[in-house]
């Protein structure tokens, strides 16, 4: 049983960081939301979250 | 089918005009060969609207320019929809004047028009539509007020088809002086001499000598919050937690399962992903102090008084968004370095990013510092900051007289009105941070954390000893590296090693290989001195693998490899100079 729960972990370890150094090479920032749904946008454009100007 | 290009300033409304206008039928795409995105959207299968990057003017300057000139110039372009802030008009018609010379069909769309009556601003549509020879559409897009206008004006066609009066200018003075006037003929305001307080507080935070240090001050002031009364105190207990109740509790558990498996289980997960997660409360209190000051407007005014000291890097203010951007992770800050000017900007502000400290390596400093530095953590977490900031700031001079010798560009920045921030989006912003370092935690720390517990516990012979492990071996390999900056082991070799994949990665990795106790073991392999090198070293650096396939994505190889060469230098010099004449000062 010890080996199967090991077997898994080490297993399931090893894909999710292959998956990651793919995803880290093409430029992903590994924050977790993918770069389609990027939570970062709204840092990148931080004025968007203001609406009312001024000057 | 006709075609609307949607232009307007940023921050204008544009993109809720967009929204309400195409509703759920739209699809986001990038075009070939530029970085800066673009949407499409229909009304009813008869118009499409395509939404273009909010700009100020047409001079071409940047790359959000370069693409709305070209799309008006060879988009077959139907009709200009040219959304303004209808409270500041006198900005924003620049753009109008410009759009003009394009000689297509304009609908002027006046957003905000709530706001402008607010100020005691009174707009004679009528009149301003004959002078510029455009539609006029008052709306609010934010309460859907006038979007059926709009949409009705499309469908109809019901634009000026005809430019009766294109209008040129000599130069932007010539520009601004016909718009005063214009301005003067349609408009009335009342209470003129009224100061918003907006600009009562601009007047101090804007001050020359009370700017900066009140920029440093509310620095400081986050930095308090995080790691001396709320962040670095929860972090403690959840750390106490983990290692008083949890790991004993899990111990007990597991007491008649072999050794290796609850070592795998206590020393590999437990230790390295556990020993990172207490340091979520940490993240939480400075990404909610970041938000409050974005929020709040205060960031915008932090851009427009950092100008002076970043064209002395020579950057614009506008790069100190990407840098801020920085702070919290490298590879959007890169990315944003997009929205800048010319390429020379672009590359120096990608290259000065990672010495800005992400939020990755606050669970390395947090730890460092409360074992190494009690009472004093925010000083030191603080002097980090700075040292990147300052740092930063030689390797741009250096760099600008070097590398990057240009001719300086202007700046403009939106100064928003200051507002309370609302709870509700100051908790969303805190939490998307929280919920990231969560993912990063389950993922890419879990994963190292197996594999490091695995080349710490087995060789090719089987389960030994640690030091005649895998791991070891390679960590003996590159050592000899770090003996001049003291903090040679090479369990910290190989902690730093595996933090190339993520700086949260160093304290995990730490984890697996001392135990998950670091607090009681960490000062067996450090003094306070060698503790703050190694904490310069981590900030200084290559952030991660991500920084450098975003660089090798945006600026190529040459660039990749020089801006990994030069961190991994500076770091080495730098760790070198504290350690040595640390030493050297406390004999």
């Amino acid at each position: 049983m010890e080996f199967i729960i090991v077997g898994v972990i080490v297993v399931a370890a090893g894909y999710i960081l292959y998956s990651n150094i793919k995803k880290q090479a093409s430029g992903d920032c590994g924050c977790g939301n993918g770069c389609k749904g990027c939570n970062h946008s709204c840092e990148i454009k931080p004025s968007i979250k203001n609406n009312n100007n001024n000057q | 089918m006709i075609t609307a290009a949607l232009l307007g300033n940023p921050n204008v409304g544009k993109t809720t005009l967009y929204n309400a206008l195409t509703g759920s039928n739209q699809y986001v795409g990038n075009w070939a060969g530029v970085t800066v995105e673009k949407k499409e959207g229909f009304i009813d299968n008869k118009i499409k609207i395509v939404d273009l990057p909010g700009i100020y003017a047409m001079d071409t300057y940047s790359n959000e320019e370069k693409v709305s000139k070209e799309f008006l110039q060879n988009g077959n372009v139907d009709v200009i929809i040219n959304i303004v802030d209808a409270s500041s008009l006198d900005r924003n018609l620049y753009l109008t004047t410009q759009l003009k010379q394009f000689n297509k069909p304009i609908i002027l769309v006046l957003n905000m028009v709530d706001v402008a009556i607010s100020k005691g601003l009174d707009i004679n549509y009528k009149l301003l539509s004959q002078k510029l020879g455009v539609k006029i559409i008052p709306i609010v897009a934010s309460k859907g007020t006038g979007i059926s206008d709009v949409k009705d004006c499309l469908l109809k066609e019901d634009y000026i088809t005809t430019s009766s009066n294109s209008l040129k200018f000599k130069d932007e003075k010539e520009t601004y002086a016909y718009i005063e006037i214009l301005l003067k003929s349609v408009t009335n305001k009342k209470n003129e001499d009224r100061v918003s307080i907006s600009e009562k507080i601009d007047k101090i935070v804007l001050n020359r000598i009370i700017a900066y240090p009140l920029f440093f001050g509310c620095l400081f002031l986050i930095f308090m919050f995080t790691f001396s009364w709320v962040g670095q105190p929860l972090a403690d207990f959840l750390s106490s937690l983990l290692n008083d109740d949890f790991v004993p509790f899990l111990t007990g558990l597991l007491a008649n399962n072999s050794p290796w498996f609850s070592s795998l289980l206590i020393d590999g997960i437990i230790g390295g992903v556990g020993s990172v997660v207490v340091f979520l409360p940490v993240i939480l209190a400075l990404f909610l102090g970041i938000s409050f000051l974005e929020d709040s407007g205060y960031m915008a005014r932090a851009a427009f008084i950092m100008d002076k000291l970043m064209r002395k890097m020579g950057l614009s203010g506008k790069a100190f968004i990407p840098l801020i951007v920085g702070f919290g992770c490298s590879v959007p800050a890169i990315m944003s370095a997009r929205t800048l000017e010319s390429e020379k900007d672009r590359k120096l502000t990608a290259l000065l990013v990672p010495l800005m400290s992400c939020n990755a390596r606050l669970p390395v400093y947090a730890l460092f510092a409360s074992v190494f530095f009690p009472g004093k953590e925010t000083l030191v977490v603080f002097s980090l900051y700075l040292m990147g900031i300052g740092l930063a700031f030689g390797i741009g001079i250096l760099f600008k007289n070097t590398l990057f010798k240009k001719n300086e560009e202007p700046f403009i920045i939106e100064l928003p009105e200051y507002k309370l921030p609302e709870p509700k989006s100051l908790l969303i912003h805190t939490w998307e941070k929280g919920k990231g370092f969560l993912k990063k935690a389950g993922t890419i720390i879990f994963s190292i954390s197996v594999i490091v517990w695995f080349l710490s516990n087995f060789n090719t012979t089987g389960m030994i000893d640690i030091n005649s492990s895998f791991l070891a071996a390679i960590g003996k390999f590159i050592n000899p590296v770090f003996i001049p900056l003291g903090f040679a082991s090479w369990q910290n070799s190989i902690a730093l090693l595996t933090g190339l994949m993520a700086k949260e990665v160093v304290v995990g990795t730490m984890g697996v290989i001392y135990g998950s106790n670091l607090t009681h073991v960490l000062p067996n392999y450090f003094t306070p001195l060698s503790a703050f090198s190694f904490l310069t070293f981590v900030l200084l650096y290559t952030p991660c693998v991500s920084v450098i396939a975003t660089m090798k994505k945006e600026y190529g190889n040459k660039m990749a490899i020089f801006s990994l060469s030069y961190q991994l230098v500076l770091a080495w010099i730098v760790s070198f100079i504290i350690f040595n004449v640390g030493s050297i000062i406390l004999g």
